[in-house]
């Protein structure tokens, strides 16, 4: 068994600029420019990083949803980079991923238990209908809701009941690994509390390993063991969460604690700002 | 003492529903001091942007009505003035910022021409005016280049530049009161540290007074004087920011403050706060307290008697019969 | 007894603006799968179903024509040329003395194949191109959407017309003529809102389940396109059967003594003043086809609406 669930070496990913194919064309956007990530099993591994750092691009190129311009990925031993769509089936029960807004993540026609059986449907994974029906009642159970959910649809559904049923529909294929793209981000802090705990606490329960991208640091100290830091397109310091957090090597790390609200207004003078935009950051 | 800026006392909301009008927002009780920032708060639903809009009469345009309550305005009542008392007031009496500056600002205006039509409608300046005051509000708001964001589209702009330009077309008709709703929730934490660090400084050199809704409770530690947190349609508690933050007293804003990730070194190193439950439906609402059914301090009274907003010390309101006392557990 | 479930007052989502509808939580196992929970919401809506009972009424009223007609279509009689509704004759007489009634009832048959037909293939046709185009994009996606431009460019009217002599006259040769110059329509909006629907995240949770993407397009894409389309559709009826009347009034479309609704009201126009009956009698039967037609499709936009579709 691998110690790395997940390595990226090198990897770069640029898009195309927009424009006809015979007219004339805007440069290409670089989304990543060589990242060197290692995620190890069973831990929670935090992606930090503000708009535009690039993080919700690693986290699709983890599970190759993406394929990169250039470098390596490779999930638990295996070299995914070139990987056919027929090889990656194989893998993708093993990987999933659960986006930051609930709303948008399930498809508005279809009810809960349809949306947990959905991931039956794929080849391969075919079951017989009550099967997948004790699976969905299962899958519900773990994810904190109540049986009688699975006939609403996703517009009858609170938003942290939503993002529990996207957190059920990720496990409904046992996998090991999570990308989880923001899942707290668009909820409400109370909500979103609830969720943080039922994610640590299914870390612990089935031996999963986490992708956690965030732009919130004090999500990062509560929860993750690692934390990698991005800024345009790279990784600029990456160590335990608790090391990095306490002592920044990098000055934008450090710029990201300071900038970061304290629920405590006797710390106010400890802010920034000044009436100028901040520097652009230079690598 | 002289007037205070906003005295909003009783205010109540109701939308149309298939079965009649539906109470969504009641009792709201609201008071502004100028060059205070009063903070908001609460989360998805609880009313706090109907409240910002019934302030500012825009009953009219989605259908829902205000149905109680009284504003004073430098003493002078809001809820009984015309419509044509309502335009004036809107802009040069208070001027409200929201949160999604790309939705707010115009897509096929310019951001000069959008703030110009401010200055020319409430009289400040004539066409030829205009562009020189405007020029000056983007200076005083820390736009890097004035000139670029007058002939700018918003969509060529950052998000930080675009809430820029919206405070400044706020402040256009000279306000005397800024209602912010999440003005910095869609921005990146170090722009939002310079937008908090604006707002403040608009309210202490105009003497204006702000009403900043958020639900970051972070955020509203770091610019507010006063907090009110509203519940379901109705206010639960009302303090001064430090007292607040010491030890709330009413067992939501404590499950709120508790709920933060940030507050962890302060607290027992289990669990992640949050609250059990989801918010009642207006037409659902439980028959005593409304937190009630979520509340870990519920006493047999709670369920079946409604509490009032009682003053437990000097300026400290809370509607709950057992409010906590002293230090945050 | 009090219904465990709280209904959510958008509990959580920041942003949102007004109440999800309450979920009693006691659904039992309704009608699975989107189209047949459209189905079951469209038969839920009254004036749809009114609509629908109209259009069924005048599909089979078409068909038993040669049963129902009081008088022969073709029954010419030069004596009772441009007599007024009334006993005998409920919509008069033409100026041939046909009677106008049963020449309605005869024309509704053409009309509606002419118009319904051709309609819906022209949606399917369109649809499928449109959702390979926003599907696959890259060279696939661009030769479909340049064709598009080019049924687009070409004036529609003399397109059907150089199809019509290619083709020959006839029903069937004027359905085809109108389905390849309306396929266009549908197939830009079936692009548009696939290109949009791509993006949205429940589409790439698919292909993170492992989904094919023929899967996925048939189970996200395509019914998230139905709404437009189906509008489209609605929109596209009375079209196609002013289209086919432009093209027998030239000719080259139904042929005499075989009739058409519009067709009918053409050869009227020179009767407008001293017989308008011969008109605005088949004017008034497209009419209200066409508001059958719309209702119809509005009701089915509902239905086809999940936010809207539970209510009863």
């Amino acid at each position: 068994m691998n110690a790395a669930m997940l390595e990226l070496a090198g990897v770069r990913k640029a898009y195309p600029g927009k424009g006809a194919p015979l007219g004339s064309r805007a440069p290409e956007r670089v989304a990543l420019d060589g990242v060197d990530l290692t995620v190890n099993r069973g831990e929670i591994h935090a992606l930090v990083g503000e708009s535009g750092s690039g993080k919700s691009t690693l986290g699709r190129l983890a599970l190759r949803l993406e394929a990169p311009s250039a470098g390596r990925i490779v999930f638990d031993g295996r070299d995914i980079t070139r990987a056919s769509e027929k090889e990656l089936s194989a893998l993708r029960p093993r990987m999933q991923i659960v986006f930051q807004d609930p709303s948008g993540a399930l498809d508005p026609r279809y009810s809960a238990a349809e949306a947990l059986a959905e991931p039956f449907l794929a080849p391969g994974r075919f079951l017989p209908k009550n099967e997948v029906k004790n699976r969905a009642v299962e899958l519900m159970r773990l994810a904190g809701l109540p049986e009688s959910l699975l006939a609403a649809y996703p517009h009858q559904l609170s938003g942290g009941q939503r993002q529990r049923l996207c957190i059920a529909r990720a496990l409904a294929l046992n996998p090991d690994f999570l990308v989880l793209d923001e899942p707290v981000s668009a909820l409400d802090v109370s909500v979103a509390a609830r969720i943080l705990a039922l994610l640590a606490d299914l870390r612990s329960r089935l031996n999963l390993t986490y992708l956690f991208i965030t732009h919130d640091l004090s999500v990062v100290a509560r929860l993750c063991d690692t934390v990698s830091v991005m800024l345009q397109g790279r990784i600029v310091e990456t160590g335990p969460a608790q090391c990095v957090l306490a002592a920044p090597s990098h000055p934008y790390t450090a710029g990201l604690l300071a900038a970061m609200p304290v629920a405590n207004p006797r710390r106010r003078e400890e802010m920034p700002g000044g009436s100028a935009p901040g520097p652009r950051w230079e690598r | 003492m002289s007037a205070p800026l906003l005295d909003m006392t009783g205010l109540c909301v109701a939308v149309p529903t298939p079965g009649g009008w539906l109470t969504v927002v009641e009792d709201v009780r609201l008071r502004v001091a100028a060059g205070k920032v009063c903070g908001l708060i609460g989360e998805s639903g609880c009313g706090k942007t109907m409240t910002a809009l019934a302030l500012l009469g825009m009953e009219g345009f989605q259908g829902w009505r205000r149905t109680g309550g009284r504003a004073l305005f430098y003493g002078r009542d809001l809820f009984a003035q015309d419509a044509a008392a309502w335009r004036s007031f809107r802009g040069a009496g208070a001027a409200m910022i929201f949160q999604e500056p790309l939705s707010a600002l115009n897509p096929v205006l310019t951001c000069g021409r959008q703030a110009a039509e401010i200055c020319i409608a409430h009289g400040l300046a004539g066409k030829t005016g205009a562009k020189a005051r405007v020029l000056e509000l983007f200076t005083q708001t820390g736009l890097p280049d004035p000139d670029f964001a007058w002939s700018a589209y918003p969509f060529e702009l950052s998000g930080g530049q675009r809430q820029r330009v919206m405070i400044a077309m706020a402040l256009a008709g000279e306000p005397k009161l800024l209602l912010a709703d999440e003005p910095t929730t869609a921005l990146d934490v170090t722009i939002q540290a310079q937008i908090l660090r604006l707002l403040r400084q608009t309210v202490d050199a105009r003497a204006m007074g702000l009403i900043l809704i958020t639900h970051n409770l972070g955020v509203a530690a770091q610019l507010c004087d006063e907090i009110v947190v509203m519940y379901a349609g109705e206010v639960v508690e009302s303090a001064d920011v430090f007292s607040f933050y010491a030890g709330p007293a009413h067992p939501y804003s404590a499950g709120l403050l508790a709920s933060l990730p940030s507050r962890a070194p302060e607290r027992p190193a289990a669990g992640f706060g949050g609250i059990e439950g989801t918010v009642p439906a207006p037409a659902n609402m439980p028959p005593g307290c409304r937190f009630a059914p979520r509340c870990p301090r519920v006493g047999e009274v709670c369920r079946t008697q409604r509490p009032v907003l009682t003053e437990i010390a000097p300026g400290r309101f809370v509607r709950c019969f057992f409010p906590l006392t002293g230090e945050a557990p | 007894m009090r219904n465990e479930i709280r209904t959510p007052l958008t509990e959580g989502v920041r942003g949102a603006s007004c109440p999800p509808a309450g979920f009693q939580g006691a659904e039992p196992l309704g009608p699975s799968g989107p189209y047949a929970r459209a189905l079951a919401a469209l038969a839920r809506d009254r004036v749809a179903m009114a609509a629908a009972v109209v259009v069924a009424a005048v599909c089979l009223a078409a068909l038993a024509a040669p049963w129902i007609s009081p008088y022969d279509p073709n029954a010419v009689d030069l004596v009772l040329r441009n007599i007024e509704p009334g006993w005998s004759h409920w919509c008069g007489t033409d100026a041939l003395g046909r009677d106008v009634l049963t020449r309605i009832l005869y024309g509704l048959r053409v009309s509606l194949i002419a118009g319904i037909l051709p309609s819906f293939a022209a949606m399917v046709l369109g649809a499928l191109l449109g959702v390979t185009a926003g599907y696959l994009e890259g060279a696939a996606g661009f030769c479909i959407m340049r064709l598009c431009d080019a049924a687009m460019a070409f004036p529609s009217l003399l397109l059907a017309m150089g199809l019509m002599y290619a083709l020959g006259s006839g029903l069937s040769n004027i359905c085809i003529a109108i389905v390849l110059t309306c396929w266009t329509a549908a197939a830009r909006v079936a692009r548009a809102q696939t290109l949009s629907l791509k993006q949205r995240e429940f589409v790439l949770a698919a292909k993170a389940m492992g989904l094919s993407s023929r899967a996925v397009a048939a189970r996200h894409i395509l019914p998230n396109c139905l709404p437009a389309l189906v509008v489209l559709w609605g929109v596209g009826i009375p079209e196609a059967i002013l289209f086919e009347a432009g093209l027998s009034f030239l000719g080259i479309g139904a042929q005499p003594p075989d009739t058409s609704l519009g067709l009918m009201a053409a050869e009227g126009k020179r009767y407008l003043f001293s017989a308008p009956w011969i008109s605005i009698a088949p004017g008034a039967a497209i009419l209200g086809l066409t508001l059958a037609f719309n209702f119809l499709g509005d009701g089915l936009q509902g239905a086809l609406d999940p936010k809207r579709a539970d209510r009863p």
